[in-house]
Formats: structure tokens, sequence, C-alpha cells
């Protein structure tokens, strides 16, 4: 098994490519990723430009980011990276046949419980994964239109504090909306 | 807050962890600020107008969110636009903090409304509008009585926007200056849409100079002189849709001189009118349709849908849509001559179609004519005898084929398995050419070729390959 050509001391797969390995906020997972698809995150981008020469074999720790959380969110990664891990193919466009299928995924890949959701877009958000970002808040969006605020509250679990004239306020200064 | 917690627990949400632990209940409310703008800005106006009464965690994110003004009355959605009045608008404008990034007023909102085509002007000087990325707006089609008259111009100040606007859409004004005298000028704009508007020929191909980064172009309705001739470095997408009016105001002829880049032709017509289309360059061509009475590339043409003479062929094509009242092989098979790498087809059909009758006919053709198609979508599907023919000839010969969906006719009821069955016995799906083709019968359209459910997003939306689904 040929070794990665570079040294910094980072994993490589049988076939040559540069892996990247991502902790898990509790330590408690370690998880060996193509770099392409580490990249698609700009915090992993911006943490191993800092880590620069200093980068170990211990892997890069990501302290808001849970196990459970981080290994859903490396499936995102894995099937939307491109197939290069260049940087410049990085921003290129996934493959015309692949799209229906990256579709496909993407419509399964939020089929979860809302405490789920709500785990990934935090991660998306501190990650910054912009597909998965668009992906989650669009998800959250479409569960809010159309909605009454009453709706909405139960769908996302949001409790108010209003009290009763302060709700009242807001929907006088609002009243085209209701 | 105790009651809303019992309430979540008796209506079993999805999720059990979350029902019973209490630390997760309004865990929404604890992303932060930006991701919260994020979900608001994606809604349209009303609905994000609403989430300031969810909770005060909520109250200001839509006040500071960035702004979509987006009127458009969806039926999905009952609790529609039907309040915004005017003075709606420009209090939300004067009161919003932050960056506006879309405004879109839809056709008949002033109209409706009696306001003068001024009031856009008015909203749009406002500078929570600054750096708008968006604009849509449409004055209202002129009634037949007051044709004669010149259409208003756009409104002045969208020369504000200028060094932001990414998409435009501008309806029911006319350009009236030869040459883009009015000095027009969108450095970053992708997309364009124009309908019902009135130009002077030399007018548009000034417009379409001074968006130098121009990527989807989409033409409805009249455009005032019968050609128009399209260079353009950069188009990727052009899409153009008759509508009624006078035949001499009517776009009858659109020719693609030179598009390096262009990548989709679509093109809507209203069955009675007829635009035809001519293709003098388009080297990367990959999706064309659903009608248009004349078709040429080059030398090779289509009249009527039929094949009339077939000198240049077009490798680039990869995805076709037909919009054909009457389905018919012999139309489809020309098609496939003048695109030998067709690897999707989409085709609407409305009636009981042609015969269809092939085995002797193509008998020869078939050993000679690689069937390079992957996907076929026939939505209007009878079962018939013409509609069983067609899609036999695929099954049977088309040996890279992955996928066959029938869409249903809409007046038939739904199918029993009994009939279903017959089909695939009809269809000698046992004999197919593609060992893994699957073939799906769907009884709801999915696919929409007609005139009447054209969206812009087929033009404009260049995210995916194939606008088709």
């Amino acid at each position: 098994m040929a070794a990665a050509a570079d040294s910094s001391g980072d994993g490589g797969t049988s076939s040559g490519e540069k892996t990247i390995v991502l902790v898990s906020s509790d330590n408690s997972a370690r998880f060996e990723v193509r770099e392409a698809a580490a990249l698609l995150s700009q915090t992993v981008r911006r943490m191993i430009d800092e880590a620069g020469a200093d980068a170990s074999g211990d892997g890069i720790t990501l302290p808001d980011v849970d196990a459970k959380t981080l290994a859903k969110v490396l499936e995102y990664c894995n099937k939307h990276a491109p197939a290069s891990s260049s940087s410049s193919a990085a921003e290129a466009a996934p493959p015309a046949e692949g799209e229906e299928d990256l579709e496909r995924f993407d419509r399964e890949f939020v089929r979860v419980d809302m405490g789920t959701l709500y785990s990934l877009v935090t991660a998306a958000s501190y990650l910054k994964i912009e597909g998965l970002l668009n992906l989650t808040c669009q998800t959250i969006a479409d569960m809010i239109k159309g909605k009454t605020p009453e709706q909405i509250r139960k769908t996302l679990g949001i409790t108010s504090e209003f009290t009763p004239e302060e709700e009242d306020e807001v929907r006088r200064e609002n009243a085209w909306a209701f | 807050m105790a009651m809303v917690s019992g309430a979540k627990r008796r209506r079993g949400l999805e999720g059990e962890e979350e029902e019973e632990d209490e630390e997760r209940l309004d865990r929404i409310s604890r992303l932060p600020d930006g991701v919260l703008g994020d979900i608001v800005a994606l809604l349209p106006t009303n609905d994000g107008a609403r989430t300031q009464v969810l909770s005060s965690r909520w109250r200001h994110i839509w006040r500071s969110a960035p702004l979509n003004i987006d009127l458009d009355i969806n039926p999905d959605y009952p609790l529609g636009a039907n309040n915004v009045t005017e003075i709606v608008i420009s209090r939300i404008l004067s009161s919003h903090q932050g960056p506006c990034r879309r405004f879109s007023i839809p056709e008949h909102y002033l109209h409706y409304r009696g306001l003068p085509v001024t009031s856009l002007d008015g909203w749009l000087e406002s500078p929570a509008l600054d750096r708008l990325q968006e604009l849509e707006f449409h004055y209202g089609r002129p009634r037949l009585s007051k044709l004669a008259l010149p259409l208003p111009p756009p409104p002045a100040s969208v020369h504000r926007f200028s060094s932001t606007l990414r998409a435009v859409s501008f309806g029911g004004c006319g350009f009236t200056d030869g040459n883009n005298a009015s000095g027009l000028h969108f450095p970053v704009l992708n997309q364009l849409s124009l309908s019902d508007v009135r130009f002077l020929e030399s007018s548009l191909r000034a417009l379409l100079s001074a968006c130098p980064v121009l990527q989807s172009l989409l033409l409805m309705g009249s455009i005032g002189f019968p050609r128009v001739q399209i260079a353009s470095q950069t188009l990727r997408s052009i899409g153009v849709r008759s509508s009624c009016g006078p035949m001499n105001l009517q776009l009858q002829h659109l020719i693609i001189e030179d598009a390096p880049c262009l990548e989709r032709l679509l093109c809507f017509d209203c069955f009675c009118k007829g635009i035809t289309i001519s293709v003098i360059s388009a080297p990367e061509l990959l999706v064309l349709g659903p009608r248009s009475p004349r078709l040429q590339f080059g030398t090779t043409v289509f009249q009527g849908s039929g094949l009339v003479s077939l000198k240049m062929v077009m490798h680039s094509v990869k995805v076709l849509s037909l919009s054909e009242e009457r389905l018919s092989l012999d139309v489809v098979i020309g098609y496939m001559k003048c695109f030998p790498y067709l690897e999707r087809l989409y085709i609407q059909t409305k009636m009981a179609g042609e015969k269809n009758v092939w085995c002797r006919k193509y008998r020869n053709l078939i050993g000679t004519l690689d069937i390079r198609l992957k996907k076929i979508v026939l939505a209007g599907y009878r079962g018939n005898t013409s509609h069983v023919n067609f899609a036999k000839f695929f099954v049977l010969n088309a040996r890279m084929l992955e996928s066959m969906r029938l869409e249903l006719c809409i007046a038939k009821p739904s199918p029993s398995n009994a009939w279903i069955d017959k089909q695939y016995r009809l269809l000698q799906t046992k004999n197919k050419a593609s060992r893994d083709m699957q073939l799906d019968f769907a009884s709801d359209y999915g696919l929409y070729l007609t005139y009447s459910f054209f969206r812009p997003e087929q033009v404009h939306d260049l995210s995916t390959a194939d606008p088709f689904p």
C-alpha cells in the first residue's frame, strides 16, 4: 500500500488519496474521510490552514459537533464531494448524471426527526458547509410556509413567552400578514 | 409553557427523544440569529412577517434578516398576499432594517389596485432596497383598445440597482429609445426575463450587450418586431413563449446566430401561433424543446414536427422534450436521427395518436440506429394501440434504456392492477432490449410541457443540467 506523498502526517487511502481525520466533540469517535469531502467545510479548511506544518496525525477535533451528528454530516459530505481532491475541483459542479441521484439523496437525507434536523442545521452552520446549510434551512422553511403561528410552534417545538398583550401588539403592528 | 409541552406529548410528534427530553424543547430557537435569519429569508413575505409572533426570540429576526418582498400569490398557500396593500409595502420598506434581496410584484397587482405605474418608482427609491439583487414586476398587459399606445418606460430608479441586480424581470413596459439610449447597464446580471415588453429592433441587441455576464434569457409575449437575432458569448439558456396578441407584434422568428455557451433552448408555443427557430451556431446545445412549428439546425429542417431535411446532425443534444398532440413514432425517430446522442426523451401528448406501426417500416433502421436513450417519460399515456406501439418500439430496441415512465392520461380513472399487468404484457417487457430497464406507471402528471404550465425556472434554474423531472 503506497503511503501518501505529503509529509503532513495525515493518513492515505490505498489509492494514495489524501485523507483527514475528524474527531467528534466528546472525543468518542474518529472519522477518516477523503480530503475532498472534509474540505466542503469552510471551518475545517480554515483549521487546516491554521494548523499548517504543525498538523499531527491526531486529527482535527470539532468541539461543537457530537459523534452522531458528525457521522451524519460526513455522510452528506462524502456523497457531495467532488471526485478529485484538488482545491480547484472542489468548486466544480458534480457531473450531470449524478444530479438526480444527489437530489434523491438530499430528499431522503432530511427525512429525520426534528432533533436530528436541528443538530444538522447547527452543525452545518458551525462547520460552514454551504450545501448542507441551504438544504436544512430550506427544509425548515418549507415546514413554516403557509402555516399559522400556532401550527408552526407545534411543529418546531417553539415555546412562546409572550404575554397575551405582547402578542396582540405584534399582531396589530403586522395586521396585514395575518 | 407547560401546556405546550403537554400538547406535544399527547400529539406524539416524530422523535421519541424529543418528547421526553425537556432540554430539547425549543431547540430551534437556540440556533444563532444568522441561521434563523437564513431560514426566514427563504419565506415569502407574509410567512416571514408572521414569524415575528412566534416568540420574543423570533420577533426581531424577520426585521433584521434579508428581506423578501415577494407578493406572488401562490394558490398552494391559502394565507396569501391578498392583504398586502400599497400602504403596507411602504411601511415594510420604511421599517425594515435588513438588506432587501428580492422585490417581486406579480402581474396584476398594480392594475387591480388601480395604482399608477409610478408607484413602483416610489417603492424602488426606498433605502431598504439598496443593493437589491432580484427585481420582478409587471405593469400589466395593455387592453386591446389601447394596444396602439406606447407602453410606459421601465422605472427610472432601476438604475439604482445596476451594480447589484442579478435577476430582473421587466413586464409590460416599453424600451422605446433605440440603442439603449437610457443607458441601462447590468454588470452582474445573470437572469433576464422580458414579459410583454415592447422594443425597437435596435434596443434589444443593445440591452443584451449591456449585460456582459448574462446566463439566461426568457422572452414572453410581444416584442414589437418579428425577428430576434441572438449572438451572445455568455448565454447558457434561452426560453421563448408566445402569448395572445396581434400577430404583427409577436415574435415569429428566433435566430441563434452565435451562442457558443448555449446549453438550453426552450420554446413554449401557443398552439395556434408559431415561432420559427433557426440555430446557426450553438455547438454546446444540450436541452431542446418542447414545441415549435419550424425548427432549423443549419440545413436540417423540422417542419410541423416532421423531419423535412436532414443534412446536419447535432451531437451535443442529449435532452429533448416534445409536446405532440398526436403521438407519432415517425416524428420522434426523425428527431433521433438528428440527435444521435440523445439520452433523455420527455414527451407530452394529448390525443389518441398515430398508428405507430413500426415492425416492417423500421426493420432496417433498427439495425443501424444506435439508440442511446437512457430515460423516457411519456405523459398522457392511454394504453391504446397507438401508444402501446410507440412505447413498445423503445422497450424492444433501446438497449441502453434505464427507465421508462408512463404518466397516465388525466381523463382516465386510476388504473386497476389487471390493466397494468395487461400493459406489461402488451409492451412485451419480457423481451426488453435493456436488461436493467425499469418500467413505471404514474397516475399523476409530473411532467408539464404545455404552454399553460410553463415555469420560468425551466429556463433560469441552471443548477441542474436537465430541467425536467
